[in-house]
């Protein structure tokens, strides 16, 4: 006899209800695994929510404080003494720019979109485990 | 026609869910009788077996095609039969990793002719395969079984194992060889 053949004669007979506890088992993974993202996405969408509603606020009172909403209103109601002296408004308005906040706020936005994203996602993969 | 593993495992990563039924299916004998080879305990091989395909689910989009997908599956399946028997302390190290003690008569005959077919061709039934599997060391009836139940190659075999090729060789060698002295 062959040595292939004379080795799958001492194979062992799995029992028919293994694959399928074996299925079972993969299925119960993919809901707790399923269940915990969902939760955890939901929670850092919250959280980045959050944090982007207060980036913006933030983005806002900088603004002010720094007199770059004034210089936009300028550039708006006045454009000709904009135009006329338009190096030294581009510099006032480059300076006056809050750079921490809009970085700030962008990053904010960010977390927040692809939290979001991958929440929504998420959703029918918990859909579908259930 | 038949879809090889790596075409499956490919759909699965694809996001083709099903296609892990397919691999479950196709593999739970071939990684049962293995953790059977092992644990020596029907009820422990079936819970290895379940860990073992919880692991590949876990970690299948890990898997990177550098082996064939039968070989990956053997090792976490190895892997995870020691761990298990650990637990349980039922494990002997030496029955995995000792490899001296041979006999040295046995180690000096070394039939160049003899080939695995015509070793094998004496051998009058499984069960007397199985009693011969039985006398000799784990690692060599190990080697065994994965060259010629498995088709595994040398290098896989190794990989498996986690052993040097030539190591691999050795034993697949003297396995032939204390089967020989044992047929003798």
């Amino acid at each position: 006899m062959r040595p292939k053949e004379l080795f799958s004669k001492i194979e062992q007979d799995t029992s028919e209800a293994l694959c399928g506890r074996v299925l079972m088992r993969i299925k119960h993974a993919q809901k707790r695994k399923a269940l915990t993202n969902f939760i955890g996405l939901g929670l850092i969408s919250l959280v980045s929510l959050s944090l982007f509603v207060s980036a913006v606020n933030y983005i806002g009172s900088e603004m002010q404080v720094s007199g770059f909403s004034s210089y936009l209103s300028i550039l708006f109601s006045n454009s000709g003494s904009v135009l006329a002296n338009w190096r030294e408004f581009t510099l006032a308005l480059a300076e006056s720019l809050p750079i921490f906040s809009i970085v700030l706020f962008l990053v904010a936005a960010l977390v927040f979109f692809i939290s979001f994203k991958i929440f929504i996602k998420n959703i029918s993969a918990v859909r579908l485990s259930f | 026609m038949k879809k090889s593993d790596t075409q499956l495992v490919i759909e699965y990563k694809d996001g083709d869910e099903e296609v892990f039924t397919e691999l479950v299916f196709r593999y739970v004998k071939i990684v049962y009788n293995q953790a059977y080879r092992l644990s020596k305990n029907k009820s422990d091989a079936e819970d290895i077996s379940q860990e073992v395909f919880l692991k590949v689910w876990k970690n299948i989009k890990k898997y990177k095609f550098e082996y064939s997908f039968k070989t990956w599956i053997l090792t976490i399946t190895r892997n995870t039969s020691i761990d298990w028997l650990r637990k349980k302390r039922n494990i002997v190290f030496s029955d995995f990793e000792n490899e001296t003690g041979e006999n040295v008569f046995v180690e000096n005959i070394v039939d160049q002719e003899m080939l695995a077919d015509e070793l094998f061709a004496k051998i009058e039934d499984a069960k007397m395969l199985e009693e011969f599997l039985e006398k000799i060391s784990l690692n060599q009836s190990e080697v065994l079984r994965l060259r010629y139940k498995d088709d595994l190659s040398f290098e896989e075999i190794a990989k498996v194992l986690n052993k040097p090729i030539d190591t691999v060789k050795s034993l697949h060698r003297r396995a032939l060889m204390a089967i020989r002295q044992l047929i003798n």
